[in-house]
C-alpha cells in the first residue's frame, strides 16, 4: 500500500454480533464450518458493558464525522438467540446514545425460526427491519440449512416468511445462497412469493484454496446460474422486487456506483464488534483463514479512529489501488471491482488476485450489461 | 461463457444520446429502475459506501 494517497471514509455501518451461538447447522457457514473456529472458545452473549461501551465509540464516530445516517446490523450466531424483548432494548440504547443528527437504521438478519408472531410484534414495535437467510424451497432449504440433529428448518422459517409478508414495514429482505443444484427461476420464484422488498444471492464461501463447489476451469456454472436468475428477474415487465447483485451491476455499468462490498470499487465503511467488544473486518473473512478478521483492538481500550487506521480496514477503502495487476488491467474491474474480497484469498499470497469467481462475474456482467444496453439503443431510436 | 466477452473492449453504457425526459418516462420495470437509479445518483453527492453483504435491508 506504500504511496497510495488515502482518504478515510468513516465507517458508517456496525455489525454488533450480540449473540455467537445459533440455532442451526448450516454447512456452508462461514462461522462455524470454514477456516476459523474461534467460535468455540468465544463468549456467547454480548454483555452491558460491551454494549455499552459500543454505543460510546459509535456515537462519538457519528458525532466527530458529522454522521447523517448509520446502519447497525444485529448478528450473530443467531441474533434472535437473545430474544425480541432484549434485541429490542439494544436497538433503543443505540438509538438514545446516537446524536440527535443521526438517524439510526436498525435490522436484524435472522435464520428466521425463531419469528413468532410476538417477537415480531416486539421488532416492530421497536422500529427493527428483519432480514431473512433463506435458500428458496423445502429441497433447497434442506439440503444445507438443517438443526444440528438434521431435522428441516425449512416449514419454521416458511412459517416466519409468511408472517413477516403481512409486516413489509418490518421485512427488509431474503438472502440466499446459490447452490448449483437448485434451479435459479424457480428459487428466485420461491423467494417472490413471500413478497419481500428485496433479495440478494450470495455465492458460497470460497477462494483459491478451497474452490466454489462444483467448479472447473474454464466453466462458469455460478454466473450460467445467475443469468438465468437474471433474465427472470430482468425480463418481468414490472419489476417485481430488487435483486441487490443484480442492481448494483447494472447501476455500475451505467457508470453508477455500488452500495455493496460485492461488486464496484466503494470504499467499505462496515466495522464488526464481535461479542467481546474485539473489533474485526467483515467476518465473512473468517472463510479464508484463522484470524483473518482480526484486528487487535477493541470497545474498552480503541477509539474507531484507531480501527480506520488498520491496515486490513484501509486496504478496502483504496479501491483500485488495492487490486491485483490482472485486475487492474482488465477495464471489467471497473463493475466487479475484482470481486468479493473473501472470494480473492489465495494461501501463501494474500488477497491481491482476481475473486475466484472470476469467470462467473464475467459471465453475469457481460450479459447483464448486453441486455441493458440493447434495451438503451432502443430507447435512442426515433419513435 | 459469451462468446463476444472480450474484457479489453468493455465499456460503460452511455446515456449522453437521451433526453432526461424519455428516461424519466421509461416504465417501472428493472430496467427503467435502473435508469431512474442512475439519475438519482447524478443528483446526488458520490460519495457511495459499500455496505455489508451478509445482512440485507
Amino acid at each position: 500500500m506504500h504511496g497510495i494517497t488515502w482518504r478515510p471514509t468513516p465507517f458508517r455501518e456496525f455489525v454488533l454480533k450480540v449473540h455467537s451461538r445459533c440455532n442451526l447447522a448450516c454447512d456452508y457457514c462461514y462461522m462455524y464450518e470454514l477456516a476459523d473456529k474461534s467460535w468455540r472458545t468465544a463468549t456467547a452473549v454480548m454483555s452491558d458493558e460491551v454494549l455499552d461501551a459500543a454505543c460510546r465509540r459509535i456515537a462519538a464516530h457519528a458525532t466527530a464525522y458529522s454522521i447523517p445516517a448509520l446502519r447497525i446490523v444485529l448478528h450473530g450466531g443467531e441474533p434472535m438467540l437473545l430474544g425480541a424483548a432484549r434485541l429490542s432494548r439494544v436497538a433503543e440504547r443505540l438509538r438514545s446514545a446516537a446524536p440527535a443528527s443521526t438517524t439510526v437504521d436498525v435490522l436484524i438478519q435472522t435464520n428466521g425460526v425463531l419469528l413468532t408472531d410476538a417477537a415480531l410484534a416486539a421488532l416492530a414495535g421497536a422500529g427493527i427491519r428483519i432480514g431473512v437467510s433463506f435458500d428458496g424451497d423445502r429441497a433447497a432449504t434442506d439440503r444445507h440449512r438443517r438443526y444440528a440433529s438434521g431435522r428441516s428448518s425449512f416449514a419454521a422459517v416458511d412459517a416466519a416468511l409468511r408472517r413477516l409478508r403481512e409486516r413489509p414495514a418490518a421485512f427488509a429482505g431474503i438472502l440466499s445462497v446459490v447452490d448449483l443444484a437448485n434451479d435459479p427461476v424457480g428459487t428466485y420464484e420461491a423467494l417472490l412469493a413471500y413478497e419481500p422488498p428485496m433479495v440478494d444471492f450470495l455465492l458460497p464461501h470460497a477462494n483459491w484454496g478451497s474452490p466454489p463447489p462444483g467448479s472447473s476451469a474454464g466453466r462458469a456454472p455460478y454466473g450460467d446460474w445467475l443469468v438465468a436468475a437474471f433474465d427472470r428477474w430482468y425480463g418481468a415487465p414490472v419489476r417485481e422486487t430488487r435483486v441487490r447483485f443484480f442492481e448494483e451491476v447494472l447501476n455500475l455499468v451505467l457508470g453508477g456506483q455500488s452500495h455493496t462490498e460485492v461488486v464496484g470499487l466503494s470504499p467499505v465503511a462496515t466495522l464488526v464488534v464481535n461479542v467481546d467488544g474485539s473489533y474485526e473486518q467483515v467476518d465473512t473473512l473468517r472463510s479464508a483463514y484463522p484470524g483473518a478478521v482480526d484486528t487487535g483492538l477493541n470497545v474498552f481500550g480503541h477509539d474507531l479512529d484507531e480501527a480506520l487506521r488498520h491496515p486490513a480496514i484501509k486496504a478496502r477503502q483504496t479501491g483500485v489501488a488495492a487490486l491485483s495487476g490482472t485486475c487492474r488491467s482488465c477495464t471489467l474491474h471497473r463493475v466487479c471491482g475484482g470481486g468479493y474480497y473473501p472470494h480473492r484469498y489465495r494461501p501463501g499470497e494474500g488477497f491481491r488476485n482476481p475473486s475466484v469467481y472470476c469467470a462467473d462475474l464475467r459471465r453475469l456482467i457481460t450479459h447483464a450489461a448486453g441486455r441493458l444496453r440493447a434495451d438503451v439503443e432502443r430507447l435512442k431510436q426515433p419513435a | 461463457m459469451d462468446a463476444t466477452a472480450d474484457d479489453s473492449q468493455f465499456d460503460l453504457i452511455d446515456l449522453n444520446a437521451i433526453s432526461l425526459a424519455d428516461l424519466r418516462a421509461i416504465d417501472g420495470s428493472a430496467f427503467g429502475q435502473s435508469l431512474r437509479r442512475i439519475l438519482d445518483d447524478i443528483d446526488r453527492p458520490q460519495d457511495a459506501v459499500a455496505g455489508w453483504n451478509a445482512a440485507i435491508g
